[in-house]
């Protein structure tokens, strides 16, 4: 379960700079004017003070503007960096949170059914935004520490190469000690990352099934998985904070030893005539500016550990596969006339396979019911239809052009998919019709709620199509929501028509309403419908059984009726369902 | 949020006693430093080695009170986070279903998670940088006073315009940051709908719309995050602006003093130096004060949370009602609207079901029949009337008590990230493996055996997924595993295929003989697990009768028969 995808987060971390490599570049130029503004001031204050032991009142005075000059030029070049730096870090999150999201749009809805909403609100806000610190701060430390750091080396080793030998010897020794941190800040941090998506879920779950805690008093049981969740994400926490506070004020003790053994060695030179004391101060001063960037480096170091756990995570979700890839050379398909046809399709999963060598025909503007038991394929005629799913053998075709090799806008255009669950999104009534067709205008949105049969019960709410539906669309009863799915098809006036068992929880007069509707909505389409229901069954043209991802029966429902098969026999326990005037 | 910290009292003052030891051996190391050269130059080697050892230990010592100060610091507010978010959650499940209905998830999860976060954060590190800070500030003007008093007036003077600037900052940069936490929030819900609702999103190939909401949203995120950057890189220079005017002035007049004779080159030196000591903790002062604002910004969305009022609340002088096997459920002239809305729901609804009778409700789209079933569990509480269970109210029932008399499954069942089991025995934890059992193959779950562990397998998030009559049936089970003396069931199979539905029906006659049941139904086979059944309409009972009784009227034949087989064309 532990594979790392660190090639992912790095190759996210190359492109995220190298789109940000020239604001960077600025950034860094600015920090180095601002430092030799900063280094520049005390040496001029030097200047003024000697100045004033001269005597010399005209030179304080140039001085003072001099120095006021620098001070004004450290500021501008310190608003500069701070703004540009912040818009790195910025961009860079928009970048990344877009990339990822336009990701998961394109995955599968069983994967993101497994990764579920809560991890994918993690992987967009914390895990996206512990990125922030490197971006804005920590690559530029890294380029201006690490300048530096190389001056200060070079600057020592001009005083007293000896000398300069003793503090790089301590080198490798922090080496060993930064190699000790990120073997354990590489399982750490990508521990908390982990743990604070596990807290996500549990709280965005609750939040959707709030309805079931309350019902079955499980609030307890609730309380208990948070206790435990958040214990195991402060004790990551707190792991990965005790393996930064050994590192930092390690690396900080370590200018202190090289400062204790300088001393000494220097005590010696001094003696051996090889170092004068000036010399001595000197390589002390510089031991201290060696070791200072030193554990600056190593917060750059704690930065790139965060940043890297996260954007493994990123990675990992940018490494799934979309279910159905876009077409890199569409056919442009501008009108469909709505014929499908299934050309020697199979598919299958793992090593299971649910359709064989299917080939099926609809003509466009007709009508047919699957039937069959659960399993039996037809949901996967549907998605195969719709797209959702590529076969794995074979081609699906709408007029003779291969699904996939359609434009996602073309396709989406002539073929539209009403699923099992009315899902309705927060905002109003008519932001979710518009769900169908985002242009359309108040006019097509009441017709296609009017059509649907909605229009009754949304006239008698107070704010009409602007009522907002809240969460889920808890406002509205299942029958209401219903018809207002259909209404997003109506909108959407596509060509061909897949519904997946969309009438399946209604009361029989808003299923006459719905019947209704769907007459109007199918005719002049081609429609494929996964039906349970007597009553959705009764407006096809062709009905076709599917048992074990075999078409048994086919044809109208007249004739399978009188065939007496598996149809014939579904069709008569229906009529015993319905048939409630006899009832005890 | 500083009676929050206070049970951590002793991890505070641990962490603040370690960093006070931290400046203080720092202050040792520059004169210890001195006077080894001094040593190294006067050829005293032992007197060398000796302050090379004491600075080595000084060095150790100062590593481990660094690392004592960040460790306990994180400590506490480590525990502060989790206090806090235990608390919130507690209170979250708690809150009434209309405020869940009009809280977007997103905002939940970022206050529970991100909010307490960014609150950790501060009182571990900033928090505790700021005080340090403060400190340092005031031993660096004292330091300064002692050496000059007239140039500390004038520096004191020249620094004015910061308090200026960070009052300033603070009323504005709390703005700024509340407004980043809030588009933060939007974020996340903006997330959570888009996966919540990919099936119609990707059905319906709406993907590049839903994008373009999305990156409204993180361009809102975007642009808030830029003004507060904007506003902080402003205080961050006048924090370093006006120390290095204030340099160069002091510096300047320090010099004409000297070429007046007034001060000695020497003094001004060791003032100057000691006005270096302040710059430091001043630029630090500027990343840390934002940081206080951020924490406030989040904790205020959390208090807020923690604000919002629990209005169904346990009253007083609460019952018990051990479940027992048969028990009446009653409905008196119950009235019902949600909050805000002027539509009344429910207009007067009394219906008495029989202790271990069971009824359906029938009735139109909208007619009252689910919200009528979701006042028995007090999902929602009734405007007026009551609804009482063995003749107590509902609402006079312990949550506990109510909680084991009433069981309900819902036509959208809910299942957790959790394992089979869990989302079983949600209604009852000690369920025995046979009453599972026997639960499962009442509700027509025996596929849950053939799942790849079982009982334990886990389901939802890095696990199996089941399809909607699965999950119905699954529900089901549960309500029946909970031994409730109420059941509440809202066409519970409304996604299972005829066949599987008249099998658990069979099944269910056995289970459903002993309980008060009252199950909301929208076809005629639903009927069959019913003795009566009532009819709503518009919010009031029209009818109630056995199934047979109420054929006789034309409305109600309408409402359940089926369209007529001549349909079939």
């Amino acid at each position: 379960m532990r594979r790392t995808n660190t090639t992912g987060s790095m190759r996210l971390l190359a492109q995220i700079l190298h789109e940000q490599r020239w604001r960077i570049t600025l950034c860094s130029v600015l920090v180095l004017i601002q430092t030799s503004a900063s280094l520049a001031l005390p040496a001029l204050v030097g200047w003024v003070v000697d100045s004033g032991v001269e005597g010399d009142r005209r030179a304080i005075e140039i001085g003072l503007g001099i120095l006021c000059a620098v001070a004004l030029a450290e500021a501008a070049a310190r608003f500069t960096f701070n703004q540009q730096s912040g818009r790195v870090a910025q961009d860079g999150l928009f970048t990344l949170r877009m990339k990822t999201f336009s990701h998961v749009q394109g995955l599968s809805v069983g994967f993101l059914e497994k990764y579920t909403s809560g991890r994918a609100i993690a992987r967009l806000t914390s895990d996206v935004e512990s990125v922030a610190d490197l971006l804005s701060n920590g690559i530029v430390d890294l380029v201006t520490n690490t300048l530096f750091l190389i001056g200060v080396a070079v600057l020592l080793l001009r005083i007293d190469a000896g000398m300069a030998g003793v503090v790089f010897a301590l080198l490798p020794v922090a080496l060993l000690f930064v190699r000790w941190f990120r073997a354990r800040a590489k399982v750490t941090y990508r521990e908390v990352r982990q743990a604070n998506a596990s807290l996500v879920v549990h709280v965005a779950e609750t939040a959707a099934g709030i309805r079931a805690v309350h019902a079955f008093g499980a609030q307890d049981q609730g309380d208990e998985e948070m206790a435990r969740r958040t214990g195991d994400h402060g004790r990551a926490v707190r792991e990965s904070v005790r393996q930064f506070s050994v590192l930092m004020p390690g690396l900080g003790m370590l200018g202190r030893v090289a400062a204790a053994i300088v001393l000494v060695a220097g005590a010696y030179r001094i003696d051996a005539g090889a170092l004068t004391i000036g010399e001595l101060v000197a390589v002390l001063l510089y031991v201290r500016r060696f070791f200072d960037p030193l554990t600056e480096l190593s917060q750059v170091y704690n930065s790139l550990q965060t940043a890297t756990a996260a954007l493994e995570s990123l990675a990992d979700l940018l490494d799934a596969e979309p279910e159905v890839p876009p077409s890199p050379s569409p056919t442009p398909l501008p009108h469909a006339e709505g014929t499908v046809s299934f050309d020697a399709v199979t598919f299958g999963y793992g090593d299971h396979e649910v359709l064989h060598d299917l080939n099926l025909t609809i003509p466009a503007g007709q009508t047919v019911a699957l039937l069959g038991p659960t399993g039996a394929g037809k949901s996967t005629i549907a998605r195969l239809a719709a797209r959702l799913w590529d076969p794995v053998d074979g081609a699906v075709r709408l007029d003779g052009v291969d699904l996939r090799d359609l434009s996602e806008a073309d396709l989406r255009r002539h073929v539209v998919m009403i699923s099992q669950e009315p899902y309705l999104f927060t905002g109003s009534i008519a932001d979710n019709v518009r769900y169908g067709a985002p242009d359309a205008t108040d006019a097509e949105v009441e017709a296609s709620l009017r059509a649907a049969g909605a229009w009754p019960f949304i006239a008698s709410l107070p704010e009409g199509v602007d009522t907002n539906v809240q969460s889920r669309g808890a406002r509205l009863s299942a029958g209401q929501r219903q018809l207002v799915a259909l209404a997003r098809a109506f909108v959407a006036d596509p060509a061909v028509l897949v519904l997946d068992e969309a009438t399946a929880a209604l009361d029989v007069p808003t299923e006459l309403v719905v019947q209704e509707a769907l007459a109007r909505l199918l005719h002049g389409r081609t429609a494929l419908i996964i039906a349970h229901r007597l009553s959705t069954v009764a407006i096809a043209d062709r009905i076709l059984v599917v048992e074990d991802g075999v078409v048994t029966e086919d044809g109208s429902p007249d004739e399978l009726r009188k065939a007496g098969g598996s149809f014939a026999r579904l069709h008569d326990s229906w009529q015993d369902s319905m048939a409630g005037l006899s009832f005890p | 949020m500083l009676g929050d910290l206070r049970p951590h009292w002793r991890g505070l003052a641990v962490s603040s006693v370690a960093g006070l030891g931290v400046v203080a051996t720092a202050l040792a190391v520059p004169p210890l430093t001195g006077h080894a050269v001094d040593a190294a130059g006067g050829g005293d080697r032992d007197q060398v080695l000796l302050l090379a050892s004491a600075l080595l230990v000084i060095g150790v010592v100062e590593a481990v009170l660094i690392f004592v100060r960040r460790y306990t610091a994180s400590g506490y507010a480590i525990k502060v986070e989790q206090d806090l978010r235990r608390r919130t959650f507690f209170h979250l499940q708690r809150l009434p279903l209309h405020v869940h209905d009009s809280m977007p998830s997103g905002q939940v999860i970022s206050r529970l998670v991100g909010d307490l976060s960014q609150l950790r954060r501060f009182l571990a590190f900033a928090g505790p940088s700021l005080i340090m800070n403060a400190l340092q500030v005031v031993g660096a003007l004292i330091l300064m006073a002692r050496l000059h008093l007239p140039l500390t007036a004038l520096t004191v003077v020249l620094y004015l315009p910061t308090v200026y600037a960070a009052t300033a900052f603070m009323r504005r940069y709390k703005t700024l940051a509340r407004n980043v936490r809030d588009r933060n929030g939007d974020v996340a819900t903006s997330v959570e709908q888009s996966v919540a609702g990919i099936r119609i999103i990707k059905s319906l190939g709406r993907g590049p719309h839903v994008t373009s909401l999305f990156e409204g949203r993180v361009e809102d995120l975007r642009g808030a995050s830029l003004l507060a950057v904007r506003a902080r890189s402003s205080f961050l220079t006048t924090l370093s602006l006006v120390p290095n005017l204030n340099l160069a002035i002091v510096a300047s007049a320090g010099a004409w003093g000297v070429a007046d004779g007034q001060l000695t080159a020497g003094d001004l030196a060791a003032f100057l130096t000691a006005l270096l000591i302040l710059s430091g903790p001043m630029a630090m002062f500027g990343n840390n004060l934002a940081s206080v604002e951020e924490a406030n910004a989040a904790y205020d969305r959390v208090a807020e949370l923690l604000d919002t009022p629990r209005e169904i609340l346990q009253s007083s002088d609460a019952s018990e009602l051990p479940p027992t096997d048969a028990v009446e459920l009653s409905f008196h002239d119950v009235c019902f609207r949600f909050d805000g809305s002027g539509e009344w729901v429910l207009r007067g609804v009394d219906l008495t079901v029989r202790a271990g009778e069971t009824i359906a409700l029938v009735g139109s789209t909208g007619s009252g029949k689910t919200t009528l079933a979701m006042l028995v569990p007090r999902l929602y509480d009734v405007t007026s009337g009551s609804v009482r269970i063995g003749g107590v109210d509902v609402r006079e029932l312990t949550a506990h008590a109510l909680a084991d008399n009433v069981a309900v499954a819902l036509e959208e069942p809910t299942l957790f990230s959790r394992s089979v089991r869990v989302n079983l025995t949600l209604g009852r934890v000690d369920a025995t493996d046979e009453e599972i059992d026997a639960a499962l193959r009442a509700a027509g779950a025996e596929f849950v055996f053939e799942l790849p562990q079982g009982l334990d397998t886990r389901i939802g998030e890095q696990g199996v997924s089941l399809s909607g009559g699965q999950r119905q049936r699954v529900a089901l089970a549960r309500a029946i595993i909970a031994q409730p003396s109420v059941l509440v069931l809202d066409d519970p199979l409304s996604a299972v295929d005829v066949t599987t539905e008249q099998r658990v029906h069979a099944a269910m006659h056995e289970v459903l003989r002993n309980v008060t049941t009252l199950i909301v139904a929208h076809r005629p086979s639903t009927l069959m697990l019913a003795d009566r059944v009532a009819w709503l309409e518009d919010g009031r009972v029209r009818a109630v009768g056995t199934h047979a009784e109420l054929l006789q009227h034309d409305e109600y034949r309408n409402l359940l028969a089926a369209p007529t087989p001549e349909l079939v064309r």
